[in-house]
């Protein structure tokens, strides 16, 4: 098991690697100049040919490509083209903001999607299936900004109830931003519990507990769960990976202080350093949750466990 | 059990959904009034907000719109513009021209930095010196030769080459006044101005959360009284969906919105307990074929596109209808602003004989290149304007770096682009329209005159301002009746807050003082 891990986290180097190289060689390949886009329209070129001077822009792009893998070596992610501070502050100022909102999102969308899809297939077919069902797909269909506004609207503008952004009121801020974020999650899961929970039940095992006399509650809960788990933490872990990169539209409804906002920005700005710094981030999270997803199936499977070698 | 989770998960969506839809039309009567007595109430810190965060706190670090609110609140420039675009001494007691190059200051005596520093002339040549070496703000600076330190409040500044520009340059947010002493130790210590910025402005820093919020607070030894802060300090809160930040503004979360969206405006202009204020801005947006190729080399041609564009579809189309209609190169609060251009009314049918005595009665194809989603929905009207004359124009619409690139190299056939005019009118004319400033210098439409190229290189030196006058009247006659844009128009400035709150300093080219903000 341990060795396992260890070779899933050296995994995390050819990842890094490859994310790098095709980030950063796809940001060069983009047109347009990052000192232009920097010091915008107006600037003299003078400036321009002296910001991209200072800015080592003017090398080749391989060569700027291994300074960059040297100094990531180093532990060190470089200096945001646009602001000149090191972009690991700029993404260690942010990115706890975007893990509590990606977090409790996902706390939101498993408490109520696993119970909902659960409820939706020992009651298949019945008006409370349906209902579930409706709003799964809407929450999936749902954009997150326009939900977002809407709950703006609703229970900031009218109720007075939560702020409509930023993340200084504490708990009441994050009620709107997990709701929005975490929608569209719940609807995933609920549907995949659901198709799970249905297989798993038609299953002869859980026919023959049941005549043997097992409450229905023990049947749903101890038998037919677990075995129906692996495609939901499966999907948890993916959703999860996606809230982490995917939360833009909703800090950016939300005023959040997270690290979307600054990818965005990064990238219409050609600030590559920050860019690729924000990808790393997200891919070493994404390897790890998916890391996590696959230990947690050694415990809900035991059959699983043998295979880690 | 199961039930009731269900239902109840099925009534606050349906709650949110409904509440949300139909809430929208009813935004007359909550509003800012309310907040507007909240605030009054309490603490005097008023929370402005804004679209976009800071990029640096160091002024010699940026040279942006968003940074240069904070800044210019926490530093102090030699020199201020007043409402009638006037310089006036600021940090500066006074100035005079010893000659052509030469200029001697006196600064102001008991002037205080936050830290309880006095400022003196080392300081001033301190800040001027390290501006010259940013690459983003440096350039300002091109004139001066060396800054010679003659006692504590005197010293004098030497030009490689008479200039107009110095005292401008001096007004803007890249010209503030540091400490020396702070800043040098500071960077002794590995620091920088960025976490533990410090100047001699109404405000001192608090706290800067980077995607979030900017806290500054007043500052009680400022040297001036009458721009002293009164309030007791500002929150700049950074809420970059348009939407959202309108409905914090309605909420009372915040008392002011410095950026207001156009398509929000008429809402905002509805609301019971806000007031939304315009005010003069100095930028034009235009339409400009390369003069350098066919057909817009051909005179008659650019004239015949400002006859033929229907500018009123292109501000409605562009700016929701909250922008004027702009027959000027220069926009009317600039500084060299000057009413001297052929006006050009919309009229297709004088446009089809121009383009009949240039040779084009059938018409012709180009390509224009747009860049942001604003110049794109002006374009579609444009399309249609010239599609009534006979002209097809195709649309090639692409991300900013790209147009610049591609606009300096001279590939366009037409683009359409916007300028913010600044506090020196050099900074405006030079880039647009002069020969050395073709391509990626500014000048987009590739327009090369040596007699507007002279007149550029007067005004900038001349130090008879009526000449200067004449030089720019003579400029803006000469670039319109050789029709070197179609000047679409200029966007509206808009501010909305509470209508509780007062003392708002609009400024035309968008550096608003807020030390006067108060209930």
């Amino acid at each position: 098991m341990h060795k396992y891990v260890i070779k899933r986290l050296l995994m995390l180097i050819p990842v890094i690697l490859g994310v790098s190289f095709l980030v950063f060689f796809i940001m060069s390949l983009s047109p347009g100049d990052p000192a232009r886009t920097i010091l915008g329209e107006n600037a003299p070129q003078e400036s321009v040919d002296a910001l991209r001077d200072e800015l080592g822009l003017n090398d080749p792009v391989v060569v700027q490509y291994a300074r960059y893998m040297g100094d990531l070596l180093h532990g060190d992610l470089g200096e945001s083209y646009k602001s000149g501070r090191p972009v690991f502050g700029e993404i260690a100022s942010r990115f706890p903001a975007t893990l509590k909102l990606a977090f409790w999102g996902m706390v939101f969308a498993v408490v109520l999607s696993i119970p909902i899809g659960i409820i939706s297939a020992t009651k298949q077919y019945s008006i409370t299936d349906s209902i579930s069902m409706v709003f799964a797909l809407l929450g999936v269909a749902t954009p997150n900004f326009w939900l977002g506004l809407m709950l703006i609207i609703a229970f900031s503008l009218h109720l007075r109830w939560f702020p409509s952004g930023g993340a200084d009121a504490g708990w009441k801020s994050l009620v709107l931003p997990v709701i929005t974020l975490g929608t569209g999650c719940m609807a995933n899961i609920t549907r995949t519990t659901r198709s799970s929970m249905l297989e798993v039940i038609r299953q002869d095992y859980i026919r023959t507990a049941k005549a043997k006399g097992v409450s229905h509650n023990k049947v749903i809960n101890r038998h037919a769960l677990k075995n129906a788990l692996i495609p939901v933490v499966t999907v948890i872990g993916l959703q999860f990976g996606s809230l982490l990169g995917g939360a833009v539209l909703t800090e950016a409804v939300f005023a959040w202080p997270g690290i979307g906002t600054f990818l965005v920005n990064s990238i219409k700005a050609k600030d590559t350093p920050a860019v690729l710094g924000c990808v790393i981030v997200f891919s070493i999270c994404f390897s790890i949750v998916n890391l996590c997803v696959d230990l947690l199936y050694a415990y809900i499977d035991p059959r699983i466990k043998s295979k880690y070698k | 059990m199961k039930k009731l989770v269900s239902v109840l998960l099925a009534g606050v969506m349906c709650a949110s959904l409904l509440t949300a839809c139909g809430g929208s039309s009813d935004n007359g009567s909550t509003g800012g009034a309310s907040a507007g007595n909240e605030a009054a109430a309490g603490s005097s810190v008023i929370t402005l907000g804004c679209s976009t965060d800071l990029t640096s706190l160091d002024p010699h670090n940026h040279n942006d719109t968003a940074s240069a609110y904070a800044t210019r609140h926490i530093y102090n420039n030699l020199v201020k513009l007043t409402a009638d675009n006037e310089f006036v001494p600021n940090l500066a007691e006074s100035w005079e021209f010893a000659d052509d190059t030469t200029v001697n200051f006196t600064l102001k005596d008991g002037v205080k930095f936050h830290n309880g520093e006095t400022l003196k002339a080392e300081d001033v040549k301190f800040s001027l010196e390290r501006q010259m070496q940013s690459p983003k703000v440096g350039h300002l600076l091109y004139m001066i030769e060396s800054i010679d330190v003659v006692d504590n409040l005197h010293f004098t500044i030497k030009m490689n080459t008479p200039s107009n520009a110095l005292i401008s340059s001096l007004f803007h947010s890249g010209s503030a006044i540091l400490c020396k002493s702070y800043t040098e130790g500071l960077e002794a210590e590995g620091k920088t101005l960025e976490s533990a910025p410090m100047g001699c402005g109404p405000y001192k820093f608090v706290e800067w959360v980077p995607g979030a919020s900017f806290t500054l607070e007043k500052f009680d030894d400022y040297f001036d009284a009458e721009t002293a802060a009164k309030n007791d300090g500002l929150v700049f809160k950074i809420i970059s969906e348009e939407a959202a930040r309108t409905i914090a503004l309605e909420n009372g979360e915040i008392d002011m919105l410095v950026n207001v969206g156009t398509s929000d405006a008429q809402r905002l202009r509805e609301t019971k307990g806000i007031v939304l204020e315009e005010y003069p801005y100095t930028n034009v947006e235009y339409f400009c074929g390369n003069t350098q190729k066919a057909p817009f080399d051909n005179v008659l041609v650019r004239q015949a596109m400002n006859y033929a564009i229907n500018k009123e579809d292109c501000a409605i189309a562009a700016q929701n209808g909250e922008a004027n209609i702009a027959d000027n190169y220069i926009g009317e609060g600039a500084i060299g602003y000057y009413d001297t251009v052929v006006k050009y009314e919309y009229n297709p049918e004088k446009a089809k004989e121009l383009l009949a005595e240039a040779g084009y009665a059938n018409g012709f194809t180009f390509t224009v290149y747009v860049a942001g989603d604003a110049r794109a929905r002006s374009a579609t009207a444009i399309q249609a304007s010239l599609a009534n004359i006979g002209v097809t124009m195709n649309i090639e619409q692409m991300e900013a770096s790209t147009f610049y690139e591609k606009t300096g190299n001279g590939e366009h056939d037409a683009c359409m682009a916007g300028w913010v005019a600044n506090a020196e009118p050099d900074n405006t004319y030079r880039p647009l329209f002069t020969s050395e400033k073709a391509g990626p210098g500014g000048n987009r439409s590739f327009y090369m005159n040596p007699e507007v190229d002279a007149l550029v290189d007067d005004a900038a030196i001349n130090p008879d301002p009526a000449k200067v006058q004449e030089d720019y009247e003579t400029i803006l006659k000469t670039l319109s009746e050789d029709a070197v844009w179609v000047p679409l128009y200029s966007q509206k400035g808009l501010v909305a807050r509470n209508e509780n709150l007062q003392g708002l300093h609009n400024s035309s080219i968008g550096m608003h003082d807020f030390y006067d903000l108060h209930y």
